[in-house]
């Protein structure tokens, strides 16, 4: 529920007398989390057909309150029904982002920012830890998403401080007041199975859903090795890979009850379980392993006081335990050391926020959101001590609209974390000159705290920095957004700014301690298309160009491309499904990087084709579906960015069934 | 067109951002850029006391100003040393007669050293150290060299800095820092002599193994080796790369210093680590093994090297985990260097020297005693074992161990921490040691009845950078 909007795009001007707007709240116990209604995307979309034949409807593109004039990319994963993807497959389909791959997280980067300024959010509450390196995406179950939403560039101001790169919106199941269900069940190889089941239902009052998601894998794919890479005569030969196992589950409730006539009130309860083994370098096997467990819970309570006025509060716990431990007799080199003493040396993170937020339109052309926050983190770690630190947060951000085809988007927020503030403005312009056509240019700027482990852990070789400043940055982009009623098209053009980067530095006998080292710049572009050339097919494609330099640093390095970001990424897919009949083919082809700031030393870039088909068995009382996949289907030697081998080709077969619903991209209705 | 030109403007919008911005070259406090590179104006010749200004002929740069080496003098802008300089015996312009010598400035009849015909005149002269007679009689030492053994040279010892990527040349005899250093190098970890003309240089982060002209310090050579290269140990014209992130030891064939190739490559089986080594009298190459509690040993009498089975040190009464590193061969006896860890890397008790008999395998150990933690690499002098005790990097000491006794016979107490070793074969008593805390090394010296330690610093001032190691020529 939102307050309603002037919608220049439809051509008509917002008309009516509307209630003042609230002003900016103190702090008070509120929740973040996304109001992801229908309106907001009737706002942004042409023409819908809803139709008992299946039309494909329009691409999806974020909606004006996730974004107003910025550049984002949707992915709604039932297009993605009866693939295994895992959270990062499924955010490579968008341009602009880069997955940092190691044995211990795979971490998302955006538009060549790190994992620390690339903020992913889960139904609104914030994931990336206060003790930083990002959040692992392996740790969010796929199977309970809905929606992706990745909005590029700097967007501090709306989402907060630390977004320098950019945000994942991540969504689980919306509440429809529908009643279904889904069962999926998937064999691959490496010993991989995944199970997921959800339920929902309810009505006008009430509507709820529990999912419920298993996995586990082995992870025993056979890696090549060569024990003496110099020598010509030596052999290569293929070992399985050892202490690589994984298994997790994940649990989602959600629950939403309607106040009257105007006003909601929504929860959600999140929990996961995982342990993977670390399973070291070919040369230097390694023991340990990785606990995980998350839980996430969130109330909000929205009302409609007036007819152009929403006003919302919330509160939010996010709890973290990771552990790594090992009792075995390889102890690696990557790994962290083996705990001493009895149990594991768990390490706890709380983060608990409350927020306010109001949306009004005060004139017609004019629409104006704040917001409030105020929250904690405490961090509990053998390797950090105790710690806890503030977050205060106020923000303002308005659109307005000229006519009928102009929109500007200025935003300020003002953040406060621990020791650290600062502003972070921005302002976006739109202008739609004709139906089909946008043009946009944004620009925003922000900067992101240190993190607990930057500033305080000492673990091992790893030494703390207490005096670093915070990093700040800012991104201008421009482009434009074709839309046709089967297709879209995006173009972008970007540049960002990063001062201050922190870096660790190494210093003698293997210690490396942060310090505040580089400025860098980040500038390229993005091209989506998304297009049905037929009822049943749908064809996209990406290409994302993301050229950086060391802009502040020794004369050596000056001047070199940043490591860990590789410059080129294409990515294309074709998918149709017709009847009880689908498939798809994917490919994507990413380019070599750097891995030191030398610029001396790289990692090759690598093609990785994915294709599936599947069959519909039976379509009442539900659809169930047999599909097939194969992974890396030519058997690519890749590896990730520190070295370590990843999976050749792998195969999945997968059943799935889901209740009658509503007409998707692809399917026809009963 | 005007769709293109749509398409086009943000990019071209893009690119113009990016070529508008400079970016902003940064040295650490002690250096300043000139001609691009980062260099310290107090002791670069070709830069000194300001970008471009060079000491020409045989000056150094000394402390900003160009300037003789300490103990030579300029005479009509020739640095010579007036102790043994028969053209300019005790004062410039004394010359000694036909026939003569100068000794400790005065002339006296006779010739201990070599005599050299010049024109006309036959001159006496110590080919050691005349840089007119390098070596040998008409052999000139180019500008900016001194004739040291022998050899021209820039300088006969030699230390490198971790973050700069360099290798600093100094004159011993006084320790001043000399130029031009080596440098391209990233991460220097271990140095090691050629011949008597090269210097070789190990790039920690790069993964190349350097050769450098001890003349110019100008690269003749390189090649990547294996991953993570700790020591480098040189025997004949092969030098023997220890490199912990394969778990081998990479021979490299240097007959031809130009063109350095790959000899061997032995494997010692995965999660080795090794990190330190030492040969025997047989050519049997002894090598620790960091993250095992053994001692590998490759025999490389024969032109291909042969591993043995590694052997289990006895590391009982340890506290912490033993992570053995440095490896020292006296007699029959091979010792290895036991760190003692605990999971954060700190001392967790005394350090200890475990050993091995080879002729009957007994093992043993030697406790280094509560001064000495975190005993790391090591160097023989005689029956002698100069430990370097790096401790938590604040209060380390050199512990001196007589194999005979098997006891802690002197500690030298250097503080900072003590990464690596290097005795002066030529001069009994003088000891060199890499501090990996600080910026610079340790200058020992035991010759008298109390041994005096001064810390000289080579490496630029900056938070991040340290000394890795340190070479002397004999």
């Amino acid at each position: 529920m939102v307050a309603r909007r002037p919608d220049p795009r439809r051509g008509s001007q917002r008309r009516g007398q509307l209630a003042s707007v609230a002003a900016l709240i103190a702090a008070c116990v509120l929740a973040p989390m996304r109001a992801r209604a229908e309106d907001d995307r009737e706002v942004r979309v042409g023409p819908v057909e809803v139709t008992a034949t299946a039309e494909p409807t329009p691409p999806p593109e974020p909606t004006v309150a996730e974004e107003p004039t910025g550049f984002g990319t949707v992915i709604e994963t039932r297009a993605f029904d009866g693939q295994k993807l895992d959270v990062a497959e499924l955010l490579l389909q968008a341009p602009g982002t880069r997955i940092h791959h190691a044995p211990g997280a795979q971490t998302l980067m955006l538009r060549g920012a790190s994992s620390d300024q690339s903020l992913v959010l889960l139904d609104g509450i914030p994931l990336n830890a206060a003790a930083g390196g990002g959040i692992d995406l392996r740790t969010i179950p796929a199977s309970l998403l809905e929606r992706i939403t990745l909005l590029r560039g700097n967007e501090g101001a709306r989402y907060g401080a630390g977004a320098l790169g950019g945000v994942a919106l991540l969504e689980t199941r919306a509440l429809r007041g529908e009643s279904g269900g889904s069962v999926t069940l998937s064999h691959g190889s490496f010993g991989t199975w995944d199970f997921a089941g959800a339920a929902w239902g309810g009505g006008e009052t009430a509507s709820g859903l529990a999912a419920i998601t298993l996995r586990r894998s082995d992870g025993d794919y056979p890696a090549a090795f060569d024990p003496t890479r110099h020598n010509g005569a030596a052999d290569t030969t293929r070992d399985p890979l050892a202490n690589n196992d994984d298994q997790g589950a994940g649990a989602l409730l959600k629950g939403r009850l309607a106040l009257g006539d105007d006003a909601e009130a929504h929860g959600l309860l999140h929990g996961w379980l995982g342990e993977r083994g670390l399973p070291g370098t070919l040369y230097f096997p390694d023991d340990h392993r990785r606990d995980e467990r998350r839980l996430l819970a969130a109330v909000r309570i929205e009302g409609r006081p007036a007819a152009d006025l929403l006003l919302g509060a919330g509160v939010s716990l996010r709890h973290d335990e990771m552990a790594v431990w090992s009792d075995g007799a390889n102890r690696g080199i990557v790994s962290q050391p083996a705990a001493s003493g009895a149990g594991k040396p768990w390490q706890i993170e709380n983060a608990l926020a409350a927020r306010l937020h109001g949306e009004a339109a005060p004139v017609g052309w004019n629409l104006v959101r704040a917001e409030a926050q105020v929250g904690s983190d405490w961090l509990d770690s053998p390797y950090h001590g105790t710690r806890q630190r503030e977050r205060l947060a106020l923000g303002l951000a308005d659109e307005i609209y000229l006519g009928s085809s102009v929109t500007l988007a200025p935003a300020l927020r003002w953040d406060r974390v621990g020791d650290h503030e600062g502003l972070s403005p921005r302002i976006g312009a739109a202008w739609r000159p004709i139906e089909l056509l946008e043009l946009r240019a944004n620009w925003g700027r922000t900067f992101r705290a240190p993190t607990f482990g930057e500033l305080y852990m000492e673990q091992a070789l790893v030494k703390a920095n207490p005096d670093l400043d915070p990093e700040t940055g800012w991104t201008a982009d421009a482009g434009f957004v074709l839309r046709f009623p089967r297709a879209l098209l995006q173009l972008t053009g970007f540049y960002a700014r990063t001062e201050d980067l922190i870096l660790y530095e190494t210093l003698s006998l293997g210690i490396s301690k942060p310090f505040n080292l580089h400025d860098t710049e980040v500038y390229g572009g993005e091209v989506e298309a998304l297009w049905h050339p037929l009822r049943w097919l749908t064809l996209s494609a990406g290409y994302s160009l993301m050229l950086t330099r060391n802009l502040r640093d020794d004369p050596r390095y000056l001047g070199n491309e940043l490591f860990f970001r590789p410059p080129y990424r294409l990515h294309g897919r074709a998918a149709a499904r017709e009847g009880d009949y689908e498939a798809f083919v994917e490919g994507s082809w990413q380019s070599s990087q750097y891995i030191n700031r030398a610029n001396t030393d790289s990692l090759p870039g690598g093609t990785i084709v994915r294709a599936g088909a599947g069959y519909r068995i039976t379509e009442v009382p539900w659809a169930l579906w047999l599909s097939a996949q194969v992974d890396n289907a030519f058997d690519a030697l890749l590896r990730d960015q520190l070295g370590f081998p990843q999976p050749g080709r792998a195969f999945t077969v997968t059943l799935r069934a889901h209740s009658p619903r509503a007409a998707a991209p692809f399917e026809e209705t009963p | 067109m005007k769709a293109t030109v749509l398409r086009l403007l943000p990019l071209l919008f893009v690119l113009f951002l990016a070529a508008c911005t400079e970016g902003a070259a940064e040295c650490p406090e002690s250096n300043t850029v000139c001609s691009g590179q980062c260099t310290n104006l107090a002791v670069d010749r070709f830069n000194c006391g300001g970008c471009g200004i060079v000491c020409g002929g045989d000056f150094q740069c000394i402390d900003g100003g160009c300037a003789c080496l300490p103990g030579q003098t300029a005479c009509e802008d020739t640095c010579t040393n007036l102790d043994n300089d028969v053209r300019n015996c005790g004062a410039c312009g004394n010359a000694c007669a036909a026939g003569q010598q100068c000794v400790d400035g005065a002339c006296s009849e006779g010739c201990d050293g070599t005599l050299c015909a010049v024109g006309e005149e036959e001159l006496c002269v110590d080919t050691e150290t005349n840089a007119d007679h390098c070596g040998a009689c008409g052999n000139a030492c180019p500008d900016g060299t001194s004739c040291l053994g022998g050899v021209c040279a820039l300088g006969d010892l030699y230390a490198s800095c971790a973050t700069e990527g360099s290798v600093v040349p100094l004159i011993k005899a006084s320790n001043t820092i000399v130029s031009p250093r080596a440098t391209g190098i990233d991460s220097p970890q271990a140095l090691a002599l050629l011949g008597d003309s090269y210097v070789l240089a190990a790039g920690g982060l790069d993964n190349v193994l350097y050769v450098f002209d001890r003349a110019t310090m100008g690269k003749v050579g390189e090649i990547t080796v294996a991953t993570v290269p700790n020591q480098i140990l040189v025997r004949g014209q092969r030098a023997y790369v220890i490199s912990s992130g394969e778990n081998l030891v990479h021979v490299i064939d240097l007959t031809d210093p130009a063109a350095p190739k790959t000899a061997d490559q032995v494997a010692l089986g995965a999660g080795v680590n090794p990190m330190g080594g030492a040969f025997d009298e047989s050519g049997t190459l002894w090598i620790s093994s960091w993250l095992s509690s053994r001692l590998h040993s490759v025999d490389f009498s024969g032109n291909l090297g042969v591993a043995g089975e590694p052997i289990e040190l006895d590391t009982t009464g340890v506290e912490g985990t033993p992570y053995p590193t440095g490896v020292a061969v006296v007699g029959d006896t091979v010792y290895v260097s036991l760190n003692n860890l605990d999971e954060n890397y700190q001392p967790a008790g005394n350090g200890r020297l475990a050993t091995f008999e080879r002729s009957s395998g007994e093992r043993g150990m030697i406790d280094l005693g509560a001064t000495c933690t975190n005993p790391g690499f090591m160097a023989v002098r005689g029956t002698e074992i100069y430990v370097a005790c790096t401790d938590s990097y604040v209060s380390g000491e050199v512990a001196v161990v007589d194999a005979e006794s098997a006891q802690v016979v002197r500690r030298l107490a250097t503080g900072g921490a003590p990464a690596r070793v290097a005795l002066d074969e030529g001069r009994p008593g003088f000891v060199y040691v890499a501090d990996a805390a600080g910026r610079g090394f340790f200058a020992i010296d035991e010759s008298g009845e109390e041994a005096t330690i001064e810390k000289v610093d080579v490496c630029p001032e900056a938070a991040w950078e340290f000394n890795t190691d340190v070479l002397v020529v004999p």
